[in-house]
C-alpha cells in the first residue's frame, strides 16, 4: 500500500482536486481511496491496472462527494479571511502565481460538462484506455468517445481566444 | 465496433498520448484535438495538480471519518458494557455482604417465640425427640455449606445415639426394679 500511495497518490489526489476544486475534500478522499483500495485489496487481482483501480474508486468517491456538497455560502472579507486556508509558502510571488494558475485551470474547466472534465481527467491521470473510461462511467464506448472530442474541441477553442 | 468508432478511437488516442510534444505526422483534425489537450496538461501542470507533482504536504494515514466513527462507537460500546459489568458485580457484591452480615442477637424475650428459626445447637438437638431434633435441624440450617452439613450429621447422630442410651438405660432400669421387686417379693414370702 505503501508503494501505491507512493506511485499514485499524486495522480489520485490530483485527479481528486481538479474534480472537487478543493484540497481539503481532495485530501479527505484521496485518504479514503487507499482505505478503500486496501480494504478490497482481494479483490483488485480482478481489476488490472493499479492506477486504473484507484481512480475507479476516486471517480466514484468523488461523485458522491459532489452529490451530497451543500450549497457554498458566500463569505464577507473578513470571514473569508477567518476561514482561508492557511499556506505555508514563504514566496508571495509564487503563491500569487499559484493562485492565478488555480484559477486558470478552474475557469477552463468550467466550460467543461462534468463528463467531459472526467472523461479527459481519467485519460490524463490514469492513462485509462477509453474502454476503461467508459466502464468506469458507465456509458458507451461512444459516448465516452464523443465527450472526450467535445471536451477537447471546447479546449481548443478557449486556448485559441485567449491567444488573440 | 463499427468503423467510425473505431477511427474515432485511434484518433482520441493519438490527441491523449502521454507528453508535451505536437507531433508532425499528425492530421489537422487530430492536431486541433492535441492541442486542446496539451492546454489542458499545462494548465494542470501550472496548478501543481499534475500526477508527477510529489506530495509534500500529503499523508495518508489509514484511518478515514467513517472508521473514526465506528472506532468511537465501538469504544463507547465498550465502555457502556465495562459500566454494566462492574453495576452488576457491586450490587451482587452489596446483595451478598448483607446476607454474610452478622445480624443483631435475636433473643425469644418473655416466653415470646421468634419469628424465624435459628440454628440448633448440638447439644439443643440431642434433648429433643428424634422428629424435632431432625425437623429443627433440617429447618435451622439451610444454607449451602459443606462444614454446616456436617454439623448437622454429627449432631443427628447424637441425637439418635444419645436417644438410644436414654431408651436402653430406661429399659435396664425397668427390668431392674422388676428384678428388685421379684426379689423383694421372694423374701416376703408374697410371691
Amino acid at each position: 500500500m505503501a508503494e501505491w500511495v507512493r506511485n499514485h497518490g499524486p495522480a489520485v489526489r490530483g485527479y481528486l482536486l481538479a474534480i472537487l476544486r478543493r484540497p481539503d475534500d481532495a485530501d479527505d478522499l484521496a485518504q479514503e481511496v487507499f482505505c478503500r483500495a486496501w480494504q478490497g485489496r482481494h479483490r483488485y487481482q480482478e481489476q488490472g491496472h493499479a492506477r486504473s483501480y484507484l481512480l475507479r474508486i476516486a471517480d466514484r468517491l468523488a461523485c458522491d462527494r459532489i452529490r451530497r456538497r451543500k450549497p457554498e455560502e458566500t463569505l464577507s472579507h473578513e470571514g473569508w479571511r477567518d476561514k482561508e486556508p492557511w499556506s505555508d509558502s514563504g514566496d508571495p510571488v509564487q503563491t500569487a502565481v499559484q493562485s492565478e494558475a488555480t484559477r486558470q485551470l478552474h475557469a477552463a474547466l468550467a466550460q467543461l460538462t462534468p463528463i467531459q472534465q472526467r472523461v479527459l481527467l481519467l485519460r490524463y491521470y490514469g492513462q485509462l484506455t477509453f474502454e476503461q473510461i467508459a466502464q468506469t462511467l458507465g456509458c458507451p464506448l461512444n459516448t465516452a468517445l464523443s465527450h472526450c472530442r467535445r471536451g477537447l474541441e471546447v479546449l481548443r477553442k478557449r486556448l485559441a481566444e485567449d491567444m488573440r | 465496433m463499427n468503423e467510425e468508432t473505431r477511427r474515432l478511437q485511434e484518433l482520441l488516442e493519438r490527441a491523449t498520448a502521454p507528453g508535451n510534444q505536437m507531433s508532425d505526422d499528425l492530421d489537422a483534425e487530430t492536431s486541433s484535438l492535441r492541442e486542446g489537450w496539451l492546454a489542458l496538461s499545462k494548465l494542470l501542470e501550472d496548478a501543481q495538480v499534475a500526477p508527477d507533482q510529489p506530495l509534500d504536504r500529503w499523508q495518508v494515514t489509514l484511518r478515514p471519518a467513517a472508521q473514526r466513527r465506528w472506532f468511537a462507537v465501538a469504544a463507547a460500546l465498550a465502555a457502556s458494557l465495562l459500566i454494566a459489568a462492574g453495576l452488576t458485580l457491586a450490587y451482587r457484591l452489596l446483595e451478598r455482604s448483607d446476607i454474610m452480615a452478622p445480624s443483631a442477637p435475636r433473643l425469644a424475650q418473655d416466653g415470646r417465640p421468634l419469628a424465624e428459626p435459628l440454628a440448633v445447637a448440638p447439644e439443643a438437638v440431642a434433648k429433643t425427640t428424634n422428629a424435632d431434633a431432625r425437623s429443627s435441624v433440617a429447618d435451622g440450617l439451610t444454607w449451602d455449606d459443606p462444614l454446616d452439613d456436617e454439623i448437622t450429621a454429627v449432631a443427628q447422630a447424637a441425637a439418635w445415639v444419645q436417644q438410644d442410651w436414654y431408651a436402653q438405660t430406661g429399659g435396664l432400669g425397668a427390668i431392674e426394679r422388676g428384678l428388685d421387686q421379684i426379689q423383694k417379693d421372694i423374701e416376703d414370702g408374697t410371691l
